[in-house]
């Protein structure tokens, strides 16, 4: 939309020069965040030893793929992948049903005393009980070693509420719940006929929010399960990164450093394989991130 | 816009208090912190019918305990482990584990005694000194002394050597846990290595003082010992990637320092050593390591470290090593870690220093680790648990530990022990310690048990490693003076007031002083800075729990 705008007008040679520079700015920002992930990429593929001389920079080098053959003939990672979807589905549906189902009564006006019961919701972002109490809460309701403490535990977000809350009052006004009304629409109804619809792209972005955090996600898993048959993908893939020599050196009768150079690249390989389903999911999300929403909704 | 504004404020208060409940959980349970009073007086009474004192089954009637257990990622589940089935089977008490991976074990072991929601065992415990006191004093931890009348095998081998009871005794006279005992020495000698192939392309003799050492070093670098023709190679090369005084650790014995003893351990260095008068002395601030420092700052500047050493790791340095980089590199027990290329390597004559201090200190003790297995006060069978943890100690109890199981994993020919074939050469292309770990649960060490000479198998006995044990064993400073000493609750806390500052203010400089970031001119201004630090109280600390020690 701005190229055509741009077109119409006379620009400056300060504005080219102020252009010019801002593209730069922004290729040099897109290198600094792709080239990691290149990396990685390259060098899941490479010879691990050649990784270690520093040579693997711009392209693989030494193509190997033996680290996808370990990484999948490993079982933990399809339990962990089976867990983490699971997780990750599960929860965000119910994040979300819960986070809009808060946001949309906080975001009309004619809720009494709602900026009271905002204050109560904000009190939780800033004083909670801490690790140990709400491990002996988890533990009280039974929900130990269930998939329930992970899902449940810590996943509704008071920051995310606030920002769906922010984005209804902003996009949504009073007039259309006005006009609603007249028409004879419950609040109920007007929730799912006429804020949900128009929410389109706010739920996108939380659902993206939602499942990236419950797909990163270890430390509930860590905390709250036992059962190694439910750990979730990143508890697994926090194993064999923090794999090192080092530490399996400390008591051995023999190992095999071949293993651990191998370790190198099976880590790069992890990396790549369990952030794929979140790399599938952005493209789906990421037209509601740009989308002009509202635009003409009410007129006069 | 205002709305925007209290919106990102309020993120940025959540982030900060995200990252506020990071740290460590808060201790709480001041309401169980009734001391093991009442056991004291229990403790005249006669063995509990349900435990047998002696012989097998330890229990008449099977017994179930919960354990929590930090899983070696080469060992099996311990609930399907072999090694533990035939422990059931002797003893008769049967453990529920709950396995936890070694990477996510601290926090679920703090949140246990934390939120007080105790198993009955833990195992692989790593529970720090200070932590031991700080469980004891909540009184969570059971009084092993109390118990050691069904400890046969360990009381005998503590009335053998009596550093095994003032290693593992805490201030308050009391023992809350179990100990690793080790008298191996190709466990407990830790090597430097030079690169015989090297010193024979160049024909170069072994160093064997501090200055011979460096003209090794220069010779490295400038006649491509390594013969292809690039000059890549890297003279002297260290592991020192978070912890920045393996630069010089290993070479401390050369400056005198060391000799009667370092407080800590490498993986835990807390700058102290015992001076020849039995006191405790600050490393960091005296004058011979500062001339210590000058050598280790004159190989940064002529190129002869290895400029990553601060970054790298050990399978990082094993790649360079096993590209034929590496010239001198001070790492571990044995070359295993090398792979193919630690046919190259030696340990070179135990090097001369400057002020004729000649000594290797890089060492552990006997008694070493601390704190491997514990029982908590929630156990109601103390008796039993305790002989069960006994039987380790035991030749038959750390074979089965270490080696798994008779005719599966091992076998015995000529009154040796022996690796079967499945282990030593699998064929699955596992590592040793990979297939062992179906058998055998020592995996990753941690455990209650007595490695001696005889149990040990593989790269601790290899000849290899032998060799290099008899090179330095006159130099060796004897794993009796390894000092384990245990601070009281008190001081533990004083401690964690102030050790970590002085600590890192040390590491952090001396860095700065070898790679020219801070010129050396400015050393008694760092010194004068260093003693503005409570010093003298981290010191007298450290003093008073070395006499208790060492008394």
């Amino acid at each position: 939309m701005t190229t055509v705008k741009r077109h119409r007008q006379q620009v400056s040679p300060g504005d080219r020069v102020f252009d010019f520079v801002l593209v730069l700015i922004t290729i040099l920002v897109v290198v600094l965040i792709l080239y990691p992930l290149y990396f990685v990429t390259i060098a899941s593929i490479s010879d691990p030893m050649q990784i270690f001389q520093g040579e693997v920079i711009l392209w693989p080098k030494g193509l190997n793929l033996e680290a996808y053959k370990r990484v999948f003939q490993n079982q933990d990672v399809f339990t962990g992948y089976k867990n983490s979807l699971i997780y990750t589905v599960l929860g965000t549906l119910i994040t979300i049903a819960i986070t809009f189902s808060a946001a949309y009564p906080l975001a009309r006006k004619k809720l009494y005393g709602g900026s009271k019961i905002m204050g109560f919701f904000m009190f939780t972002m800033f004083f909670s009980g801490g690790l140990i109490p709400t491990y002996m809460l988890v533990k009280s309701l039974h929900l130990y070693d269930t998939l329930w403490a992970v899902i449940l535990v810590d996943t509704v977000s008071v920051y995310n509420i606030i920002v769906a809350r922010t984005f209804m009052q902003n996009t949504i006004p009073e007039d259309i719940y006005e006009a609603a009304e007249m028409d004879g629409c419950s609040d109920i109804r007007a929730f799912f006929k006429i804020v949900l619809p128009l929410s389109a792209p706010i739920i996108a972005v939380l659902v993206l929010f939602y499942g990236v955090n419950l797909w990163n996600s270890y430390f509930n898993g860590l905390i709250y399960l036992s059962d190694r048959e439910t750990y979730p993908l990143q508890l697994f893939l926090r194993e064999i990164l923090l794999n090192n020599m080092a530490d399996s050196m400390i008591d051995s009768i023999g190992i095999d450093v071949s293993k651990f150079m191998v370790g190198e690249s099976i880590k790069y390989a992890v990396i790549i394989v369990s952030s794929v389903p979140m790399l599938i999911l952005y493209p789906f999300l990421q037209k509601f991130f740009v989308k002009g929403v509202m635009i003409g909704a009410v007129k006069g | 816009m205002k709305k925007l504004l209290s919106v990102l404020l309020a993120a940025a208060m959540a982030c900060s208090m995200l990252a506020g409940c990071g740290g460590t959980p808060a201790s709480g349970n001041s309401d169980t912190n009734a001391p093991q009073g009442g056991s004291e007086a229990e403790k005249q009474s006669d063995t509990p019918s349900y435990v047998n004192k002696e012989g097998f089954p330890i229990v008449n009637e099977p017994i179930t305990l919960k354990g929590m257990v930090a899983l070696n990622g080469n060992v099996k589940d311990w609930n399907e482990h072999p090694a533990l089935k035939r422990m059931e089977e002797l003893t008769g008490i049967h453990i529920e584990w709950e396995c936890v991976p070694d990477s996510g074990f601290k926090e679920k072991r703090n949140l246990a005694f934390g939120a007080d929601d105790l198993p009955d065992i833990v195992m692989r415990a790593k529970i720090s000194s200070q932590d031991e006191m700080k469980y004891a004093a909540n009184g969570q931890l059971a009084a092993l002394d109390e118990y050691m009348e069904y400890a046969p095998n360990l009381s005998a081998l503590m009335e053998q050597d009596e550093a095994i009871a003032r290693g593992i005794t805490m201030p308050d006279g009391h023992i809350y846990s179990l100990p690793q005992l080790n008298a191996t020495e190709g466990n407990l000698i830790h090597h430097y290595w030079i690169n015989k192939t090297w010193l024979d392309n160049l024909n170069l003799e072994e160093p064997t003082t501090i200055d011979e050492l460096y003209d090794v070093l220069v010779a490295f670098r400038d006649n491509d010992p390594n013969q292809n023709g690039k000059k890549d190679e890297i003279p002297y090369c260290v592991v020192g990637k978070d912890y920045s005084h393996r630069m010089f650790y290993d070479l401390l014995g050369s400056w005198g320092f060391g000799v009667n003893g370092i407080m800590d351990s490498d993986y835990n260095f807390s700058w102290l050593d015992i001076d020849p008068d039995g006191k405790v002395r600050l490393i960091g601030r005296e004058d011979k390591f500062k001339n210590m420092v000058e050598f280790m700052h004159k190989l940064w500047e002529e190129g002869l470290t290895d400029k990553e050493s601060y970054a790298q790791d050990q399978t990082q340095v094993a790649a360079k090593v096993n590209a034929d980089q590496v010239g001198f590199v001070a790492r571990a027990q044995n070359t295993q870690w090398m792979g193919a290329a630690s046919e190259n390597y030696v340990q070179c004559p135990v090097l001369e220093g400057p002020f004729g201090d000649r000594a290797l200190v890089n060492i552990e003790g006997n008694v070493q680790m601390t704190g491997v297995a514990v029982i908590t006060s929630a156990n109601k069978y103390p008796e039993a648990t305790m002989r069960w943890l006994d039987y380790f100690y035991s030749e038959e109890g750390t074979v089965l530990c270490r080696l798994g199981i008779e005719g599966e994993s091992y076998e015995v020919v000529d009154g040796k022990y022996q690796l079967t074939d499945i282990i030593a050469n699998n064929p699955d292309g596992k590592t040793t310690d990979q297939a062992l770990g179906d058998y055998a649960i020592f995996g990753g060490g941690y455990l209650p048990q007595n490695i001696t000479e005889k149990v040990a198998l593989g790269a601790a006995v290899a000849p290899q490693t032998k060799a290099a044990n008899d090179v330095v064993r006159d130099y060796v400073v004897p794993f009796s003076k390894v000092p384990r000493v245990k601070y009281s609750e008190e001081e533990s806390i004083k401690l964690g007031t102030y050790a970590q500052d002085i600590v890192s203010y040390m590491n952090e400089n001396v860095v700065k002083f070898i790679t020219g970031e801070r010129d050396l001119s400015e050393w008694d201004a760092y010194v004068e800075e260093l003693n503005k630090m409570p010093v003298e109280d981290y010191i007298q600390i450290n003093q008073a729990a070395y006499d208790r020690w060492v008394k």
